[in-house]
């Protein structure tokens, strides 16, 4: 099941390192020994496993494993730990600046993974920050952090991101990235849909600035339908990112609303899938009654083409042609919502048109065509 | 420099942690990475918590015999560092202290007492540098922060 090597499920390698991360005293041992004795240190390593040392070394350490790579693993703990310190003292004055705007915000991803599920600034290396606020606010949110030095990395597609997309990149004079979201994910598309998470916020301190974040239960949702999706880097960290969230006693995640947001936003296999993997390998406590739930949940044929799209992509950045239509497509489709056949494919010209400004429409409309007679 | 009776760490500008007896910080203010050594690790802890530098002396010189001097004089030195480096400052520590944590780190503490070494640290200015450094490839076998001779 979990064969493509850019699939969210993690390769083989991938599992030995998390199982070395996350299991306990000879799981652990045995499962970092066989990765050892099956990979090159030095040449084999991929981003997404990179990510999973400083959780692979804190659980060694407790674990009292002897191996001349633990100095290193240390160095990628201390790495981490600086990282993150100077990344959330940055984020800190950022919420300060919006908040002091009269936004609201909420931060998003690592930072609040870090501070209530890790709880160790170690463990969880990020590269960016994640803010979102709402999309009614988020032209008044980037003409702050503009003033405050940030400037948006596409500014040609702005337009097209506030009205499809999710979020953009903004980066500083440091080439520090910041994504501004206005929506958690593609299929969260309208802002009574994005309400919701906003309805459901708890407080978070950031570097001593309060803040909200998602409630468990959205984090988790957050999680694995971020996923599974297309992504620039290996996805493998859901894995734990989940795991965190479904062993943390003293947040626990509410079932009855992840069922909820699963049936809503039509993502039940992501959720059926993903957490029976997790379940399955990484014993996760995942109650039966929810289970069952989501396994009655019946997916559309939209729901499987962007399951199957998440299963053959993972992090493999679209190269060709059929590639990027295919992504569009399915970035399209996640946002799109219940529509019939029809009206999702004339969504679709206007999205396209949108995406393209209208220059390569025509070329656009008649490869994609194309590409749908072939394929039947 | 006369160290101050009660020290407190530099919060907020001033982040900690100790693992497998090895502390490290970073002044977030000043965008400075710290290291220290066993003694100084056991001497930072034991600060931090009880803020009592003139416990921490008498701790570590009790029974020290001809070598009383030598440690007052290495042990005011390296918190005169500390100080210097904005990383402790004259105060007293706001948050109420676990007598298990005080006493942890006090018998963390009198274990360096009989075999005394000096309490050092090191310093690390270019952390724009450093933080660019793969953790795996450019480093030496110590791991981060130590860049490979030759990068």
């Amino acid at each position: 099941m979990h064969q493509s090597v850019y699939s969210p499920f993690p390769t083989p390698g991938q599992e030995l390192l998390l199982k070395a991360a996350l299991l306990k005293e000879d799981d652990a041992k045995q499962a970092w020994r066989q990765w050892r004795t099956t990979t090159d240190f030095e040449r084999d390593v991929d981003s997404g496993s990179q990510r999973l040392l400083p959780l692979v070394f804190l659980n060694l350490l407790e674990h009292r494993t002897d191996d001349p790579a633990m100095l290193r693993l240390k160095g990628m703990y201390r790495k981490t730990w600086s990282a993150n310190h100077f990344l959330f003292r940055q984020t800190a004055n950022i919420l300060n600046c919006l908040q002091e705007a009269g936004i609201p915000v909420m931060v998003l991803k690592g930072i609040p993974l870090t501070i209530l599920y890790y709880k160790n600034h170690a463990l969880r290396p990020m590269s960016d920050m994640d803010i979102m606020v709402p999309l009614s606010r988020a032209r008044d949110a980037i003409g702050v952090l503009k003033n405050n030095g940030w400037s948006v990395g596409n500014p040609a597609q702005l337009e097209f991101f506030l009205k499809y997309g999710r979020s953009t990149e903004l980066f500083d004079a440091d080439r520090n990235e910041l994504d501004l979201h206005w929506h958690p994910v593609f299929e969260t598309y309208d802002d009574r849909a994005t309400s919701t998470f906003w309805d459901k916020a708890i407080t978070l301190e950031v570097a001593g600035v309060q803040t909200q974040t998602m409630c468990p239960a959205d984090t988790l949702f957050h999680v694995i339908v971020h996923g599974f999706m297309s992504n620039n880097e290996p996805p493998v960290r859901w894995v734990p990112d989940s795991l965190m969230i479904i062993r943390q006693d003293d947040c626990p995640v509410d079932w009855g609303r992840l069922t909820e947001l699963t049936g809503r936003y039509s993502v039940s296999l992501q959720m059926k899938e993903g957490l029976n993997y997790l379940h399955n390998t990484f014993n996760a406590p995942i109650p039966g009654y929810f289970m069952d739930r989501i396994n009655k949940i019946k997916p559309r044929w939209a729901d499987r083409l962007v399951y199957r799209h998440a299963i053959a992509f993972g992090d493999r950045s679209a190269h060709t042609f059929r590639q990027r239509v295919s992504k569009v497509y399915v970035n399209y489709i996640r946002q799109a919502g219940n529509k019939n056949f029809f009206r999702l494919h004339l969504g679709f010209i206007r999205y396209a048109y949108a995406l393209s400004k209208g220059r390569f429409l025509p070329a656009l409309i008649y490869k994609y065509f194309r590409l749908l007679l072939t394929n039947r | 420099m006369p160290i101050p009776k009660q020290l407190k760490v530099n919060d907020p500008h001033v982040v900690h942690e100790t693992l497998d007896g090895e502390t490290i910080l970073l002044n977030l203010r000043k965008g400075l990475y710290y290291s220290m050594n066993d003694s100084g690790s056991a001497l930072w802890d034991y600060i931090q918590v009880t803020g009592d530098s003139g416990a921490a002396i008498a701790l570590l010189t009790k029974d020290s015999g001809a070598e009383h001097e030598n440690i007052v004089s290495s042990v005011n030195r390296f918190l005169n560092e500390l100080i210097e480096e904005e990383l402790l400052v004259a105060g007293k520590k706001a948050d109420p202290v676990s007598e298990t944590e005080v006493n942890s780190m006090t018998e963390r503490l009198k274990s360096f007492a009989g075999d005394f070494f000096p309490p050092a640290m090191s310093k690390y200015t270019d952390m724009q540098d450093l933080l660019l450094l793969d953790p795996i490839h450019d480093v030496e076998e110590e791991g981060w922060p130590e860049p490979k001779e030759d990068e």
